[in-house]
């Protein structure tokens, strides 16, 4: 078996929070504190949290879109941090970005032509001609027409846009794409169709996907590794289905109860806890006992499947 | 039912004049609410849920809105023609709402607890000290910790969950026979999402010290209203298309977009790999006439072309607006 494509390793990334009138320093806080995950080529790794558990700065650190504070990135064997803003330009073509927000994300003065070319042509990829060609060929892909191109996003439904966006991203034959949230925004009938449509291109432009989302049956239906983050570290890292068989980590347990239409039960508490030492569910866990006081390292329990929890599910 | 509903809207038409003509977001929806009862209403953008919602408290800003026909008859009486006087003394106090962003719905520079206070002041008129105390029993009734302590917090020290049951708390303030809520779980994370749904399905039982009240849940989302609400209503295009007990829709969905939005979400005790069902088509693929579902479905016979259908009962408590449906045995 290969190298993985994406492999972080011990990543940290710390904000600096601000206080009062004069913005002073008042302490840090670790988005990221410590996260290692692979990506194996031609895989998709789901990454489930809720708001503020990490996950987005994560993928944003994996892209070198925000420089982490500790720990590498390795994209294809090379490490990403210790490579001049020239050389990264060079490797940036083969990883994009596809966001939660298709209004957003697309310059809503620009034609759909222009977007799709505009990578094309920061990175000297293609001129003229062949521009064209190339653009058409990435709305075929996502399912939209050539003459699309001279529109612009305001004329086009949410779900089409977020094609424009994933064709904008494809444009480059990008072999990693890091999807933050993409289906969060959309009907539930136009999610079907964009969760299919990434798939398809998984296979037909042999792509390597790292998933973010808060959404369990999302990323269950498109992953077949998940990492399950809390605090700005990862809980919880396992196969899809041994994962949803056999969670072990009680946080992981809460999140399975609490999606909703599954008749589940939440979980004690979702009340904000001050940080506390130890281990950061502590405060929410119902399994939590005296260890817990001393924050627990990821733990193998089975063959692939490692949880950060002193008294696992079993 | 033998006692007259709380909330009977009745061929409901709700217009929005826009620069480029027309949108009819409500086109002749019909529904009741008995007391106490849990209605869910869900379907996608722009099926006209949100203004159905709105209407309830004759909240649809006119213009560029318009009631453009039917009556939405609260305890006997149309709020569709009380004037503003009388509205205002059923919003809030007979009818509450909560809304779907919770942070950008409260004032920043004021303490949560003055707000929830001030809601208890106009609903009850009472003096500022006893509305205190009140806003103080409600934030723990909707399950905020310390709410003596938490009362004197602003919005932003909160998180989105805790603002979801401040919003909650002042719309409880009037002690409401009905609560409409629209997509009050959206914004949060899917515990926090467990947890608001565990808390509106308390109060409106009557646990934990409240009375029971009806409630309305809007969602886009199938899922999130199954757990709370004893009967679904589905839109589409202004109108119901489905309306069932919660149970027989999730088992026996017999309009083909009811099927259509069960199949194309994945579930976590799903087949995976499998490709998920499509509803081919957009929403706003709207006929001249006909079934408005027509041109996304795949059961359509020739007859959906013309003769729009209503709904109609096809089993206790079961109504189906669809040529094709055909009921018990399907």
């Amino acid at each position: 078996m290969s190298a993985p494509l994406l492999q972080v390793r011990d990543l940290v990334r710390r904000f600096v929070v601000r206080r009062g009138v004069l913005q002073r320093t008042v302490g840090w806080v670790e988005a990221v504190a410590g996260v290692d995950l692979d990506v194996d080529r031609g895989t998709t790794v789901g990454l489930v949290g809720e708001s503020g558990s990490g996950k987005t700065t994560l993928g944003r650190c994996a892209l070198m879109l925000d420089r982490p504070d500790r720990g590498q990135v390795l994209f294809d064997g090379q490490d990403l941090g210790a490579l001049s803003e020239r050389e990264l330009r060079a490797v940036r073509p083969r990883m994009q970005m596809v966001f939660q927000d298709p209004y957003g994300s697309l310059n809503p003065r620009m034609s759909v032509g222009a977007a799709l070319r505009e990578p094309l042509a920061v990175h000297g990829r293609a001129r003229g001609r062949e521009l064209d060609d190339r653009v058409s060929a990435a709305l075929t892909r996502v399912g939209l027409q050539p003459r699309h191109a001279r529109r612009h996003p305001h004329d086009f439904s949410g779900g089409q846009r977020q094609r424009i966006a994933i064709a904008r991203a494809l444009v480059l034959e990008p072999e990693l794409l890091v999807c933050d949230e993409p289906v969060s925004a959309l009907d539930v009938s136009v999610q079907a169709r964009i969760l299919d449509l990434l798939r398809e291109l998984r296979e037909a432009a042999d792509l390597t996907y790292l998933f973010i989302s808060h959404d369990l049956a999302v990323v269950r239906h498109v992953s077949d590794h998940v990492a399950v983050m809390f605090r700005g570290r990862v809980v919880e890292r396992a196969a899809v289905d041994d994962l949803f068989a056999h969670p072990r980590h009680p946080y992981t347990a809460a999140l399975m109860a609490a999606v909703p239409g599954q008749g589940g039960q939440p979980a004690a508490t979702d009340h904000d806890e001050p940080p506390v030492e130890g281990c950061p569910y502590r405060a929410r866990c119902d399994r939590a006992g005296d260890p817990c006081a001393e924050a627990p390292a990821l733990d193998e329990l089975a063959p692939g499947h490692v949880a950060r929890c002193w008294f696992p599910l079993d | 039912m033998a006692a007259p509903p709380l909330l009977a809207v009745e061929d409901l038409r709700i217009r929005f004049h826009a620069e480029d003509g027309v949108v009819r977001a409500v086109r002749g929806l019909s529904f009741e609410i008995a007391a106490g009862e849990a209605l869910g209403v869900v379907g996608e953008s722009g099926c006209g849920k949100s203004a159905t919602a709105l209407a309830l408290l004759k909240l649809v800003d006119v213009p560029p809105g318009e009631y453009a026909g039917g009556s939405i008859g609260w305890k006997g009486r149309d709020l569709l023609t009380l004037g503003p006087a009388d509205v205002r003394a059923i919003r809030g106090r007979e009818i509450g709402m909560v809304f779907q962003e919770p942070v950008s719905s409260l004032d920043p520079v004021v303490s949560v607890g003055s707000q929830v206070a001030e809601a208890v002041r106009e609903a009850r008129g009472c003096a500022r000290k006893e509305a205190w105390r009140a806003a103080v029993d409600l934030l723990g009734l909707v399950g905020i910790p310390d709410a003596d302590r938490r009362a004197r917090d602003h919005a932003h020290q909160l998180s989105g969950g805790l603002c979801q049951r401040v919003m909650i708390a002042a719309a409880l303030a009037g002690e409401p026979d009905l609560l409409v809520a629209d997509e009050p779980t959206t914004a949060l994370d899917v515990t926090t999402q467990a947890h608001i749904l565990a808390l509106l399905d308390r109060l409106r039982k009557g646990k934990g010290g409240a009375r029971g009240m009806a409630l309305l849940l809007v969602s886009h989302d199938l899922g999130v209203v199954a757990d709370v609400v004893d009967r679904v209503l589905v839109m589409y295009a202004g109108r119901a298309v489905e309306v069932a007990p919660t149970a027989r829709l999730f088992e026996a969905p017999q309009h083909p977009y009811t099927g259509g939005l069960l199949a194309c979400r994945p579930r976590l005790d799903g087949e995976r790999g499998a490709s998920l069902a499509r509803i081919p088509g957009s929403a706003s693929d709207l006929p001249q006439q006909g079934c408005a579902f027509r041109p996304r479905c795949a059961l359509a016979v020739e007859r959906c072309a013309h003769d729009d259908p209503v709904l109609r009962e096809v089993a206790a408590g079961h109504q189906v607006a669809c040529h094709v449906a055909v009921g018990e045995d399907a």
